[in-house]
């Protein structure tokens, strides 16, 4: 789960996952790299893929720590591989989305397996791309679901206009399905769960302008 | 073994809970509030899971989000620490309807035992000695007076619809007995719409001992001793000791063996502690209640006894034996345990929370800290003001006033009032040193000096 807030042990890992069962991407932050225990990155890789009903593949994780040294001895912040069904990402410091903006202002147009200006901060500022409008945090602990069921198309979109009380999604828990509703009419700009994923009490689920 | 063991808590109990299943090499859930994002049990757990805002009602006590918070991140046991849902017979159901284990005993002893009138009457039923009383309601003084008599002054007349210390008074005789009853049964008639009265014998500065009780799936019946925990402020603990330097080995046999017998007749399961009232002359023993959970000062135990409860705990659950070193384990040295609480004891003990910008803890041989703060936390003011539990073990009772004595002394929390300096003149005191202290002497000692 992620985690907020200040402490003395920042979360190290954030995982974030594909709904079609690929582990996309672990993003390591900068300054754990330097104390992250191996059991954070370990216990997030399997959460991860325990989310997408994968087994834990052989990876060996002190592997991992290894290339994740590399990359920071050497200023590289993404690292891919491939083998067979396996597929892993790296990439460190700011968000894909960042990463992406600041590649449309480089000339060059390949993605780059090694760009030290790409741990720069994005042009916009800093701040990771939010999207405008008021945040819809989640009011109860559960699973995240854009439909009703696997056959029905999503509950919402962006672009959407919602009035007060229209259905925006379920959240399961104990095997009960809570609809949860809007509380005010507007447009949804951004869909911040993916659907099946875990939330926490206060999670952002949308935002809406 | 348990793989995913969820701690239903907060603050050093859940830190402590974190602590015996990383041990155990299991691995650990912390559920918060959002006022404790960032407390030490939230960082220091395998996993956490955001359960609601601040207030304990929309939060700790919610079973639904904390049943949620399991599944989602496949706990396949429950530890509810103490407070909160521990003694919630109706969490317990539900986990157990949700296939997750609730560590502790089922659902119908935490009932049975929980209310207050059936537990007396299945300690009574199963020989252990109660404080007499009437029967039930008592239709009038009258009545009440031929009860009184047979159970012997003093009395206390109590309402049964009384709370917070309404409805009730002490009959220390015959002749003021009628008054009092009246008394008693117009304040409860005013207050809770019911005059209806019992009579209960008023157990006259008595002491609180309490006996640590261990069950598990394989016969083994246990207790692991007494604490004394008579030094109360208001009916809550600040001082306990292991083992009481009041009772008997005598009367610790016979109150032993009743705690054994209670629990056998119960089918008991897990920790529990029994708590007994012992008369002034130390020489009757009365049941109060019994806690079906792991208290707050089981560390002293812990630490005379030799063994880790709260391991002990979650391996009954999993349906292991009671460890082989805790079966037959005697009693060694003396502990002593404080109670830190964020309150000024020099003004009515009120709360004081606040950021903590300097934290030293003390140390060195037999001092042991529990605890989930550190410098630069925030103690948040939705929950009970402890902070800390500071813990000494010494080879005897007067090393261990010592070493208390030297410990708080060490004992450096900038930024907020505790209850430190307070503590050190209870430790100073000739009645503590002597071990001539009983229930009401906090409020006593309180009275003389005009706080």
């Amino acid at each position: 789960m992620k985690r907020q807030g200040t402490d003395l042990t920042r979360p190290a890992t954030v995982a974030k996952s594909e709904g079609d069962g690929k582990l996309e991407s672990v993003a390591i932050n900068d300054d754990a790299l330097r104390c992250c225990p191996l059991g954070e990155i370990r216990h997030t890789a399997r959460q991860a893929l325990a989310l997408n009903n994968l087994s834990l593949i052989s990876v060996d994780l002190t592997e991992i720590r290894k290339i994740v040294k590399l990359m920071d001895e050497h200023g590289l912040s993404q690292f891919q591989f491939e083998k067979e069904d396996f597929k892993l990402k790296l990439k460190k410091g700011t968000d894909l989305e960042d990463l992406q903006g600041l590649l449309r202002a480089l000339p060059s147009a390949p993605f780059p397996a090694a760009a030290p200006a790409l741990a720069a901060p994005a042009p916009d500022g800093g701040a990771a791309p939010v999207s405008e409008g008021e945040e819809i945090s989640s009011p109860m602990v559960g699973t995240f679901y854009r439909k009703a069921s696997p056959d029905s198309p999503d509950f919402v979109n962006v672009g959407d206009t919602i009035s007060e009380g229209q259905t925006l999604c379920i959240i399961e828990a104990m095997k009960v399905m809570n609809e949860i509703k809007a509380e005010r009419s507007g447009i949804i700009t951004e869909i911040c769960v993916d659907d099946s994923n875990p939330v926490q009490y206060g999670d952002a689920l949308f935002r809406v302008k | 073994m348990f793989s995913r063991v969820l701690v239903a808590n907060r603050g050093e109990i859940a830190l402590r809970i974190i602590r015996a299943c990383r041990e155990l090499g299991v691995e650990s859930i912390a559920v918060y509030s959002e006022a404790d994002i960032d407390s030490m049990h939230v960082q220091l757990a395998d996993d956490s899971v955001c359960i609601g805002p601040g207030p304990s009602k929309e939060s700790y006590l919610r079973p639904d989000r904390i049943i949620a918070a399991a599944e989602i991140t496949g706990a396949d046991a429950i530890h509810p620490g103490y407070g909160f849902l521990s003694e919630n017979a109706r969490f317990a159901e539900i986990c157990e309807s949700c296939n997750i284990k609730f560590i502790g005993p089922s659902a119908d002893v935490i009932r049975t035992m929980g209310d207050k009138n059936t537990a007396r009457a299945t300690a009574t039923a199963h020989g252990v000695p109660v404080t007499p009383g009437s029967k039930g309601i008592v239709s009038g003084p009258a009545e009440g007076l031929e009860i009184a008599r047979e159970i012997g002054f003093p009395v206390m007349i109590k309402a049964t619809a009384g709370g917070g210390g309404r409805g009730m008074r002490p009959a220390m005789n015959e002749a003021e007995f009628e008054a009092q009853f009246k008394a008693a049964s117009r304040e409860a008639e005013a207050c809770f719409n019911n005059g209806d009265c019992y009579i209960e014998k008023l157990v006259l500065d008595p002491h609180h001992i309490e006996f640590q009780v261990l069950a598990d799936d394989h016969g083994n019946y246990l207790h692991l001793g007494e604490r004394d925990c008579s030094m109360q402020r208001r009916n809550q603990k600040i001082i306990e000791e292991c083992p009481s330097p009041f009772i008997s080995p005598e009367l610790r046999e016979r109150m032993g063996e009743a705690s054994i017998k209670l629990i056998k007749a119960i089918n008991y399961r897990n920790a529990g502690t029994i708590e007994y009232l012992v008369n002034a002359d130390a020489t009757d023993f009365y049941f109060m209640e019994m806690n079906t959970r792991i208290q707050v000062e089981h560390p002293v135990t812990e630490e005379v006894m030799g063994c880790e409860l709260i391991k002990e705990q979650i391996r009954i659950a999993a349906g292991e034996p009671v460890s082989e070193h805790v079966l037959g384990v005697e009693a060694r040295g003396h502990s002593i345990e404080c109670r830190i609480n964020a309150e000024d004891p020099y003004n009515n003990f009120a709360s004081s929370p606040g950021t903590i910008d300097l934290w030293y803890a003390p140390g060195g041989k037999g001092v042991r800290v529990d605890t989930h703060v550190y410098s630069g936390y925030t103690v948040p003011p939705y929950y009970d003001s402890m902070i800390a539990k500071l813990i000494v073990t010494a080879s005897s009772r007067s090393v261990a006033i010592a070493r208390m004595k030297r410990a708080l002394a060490e004992f450096t929390i900038r930024g907020i009032k505790t209850t430190i300096p307070f503590q050190q003149e209870i430790i100073d005191h000739p009645d503590f040193i002597n071990g001539k202290y009983d229930i009401a002497w906090v409020a006593n000692f309180l009275k003389e000096k005009g706080l």
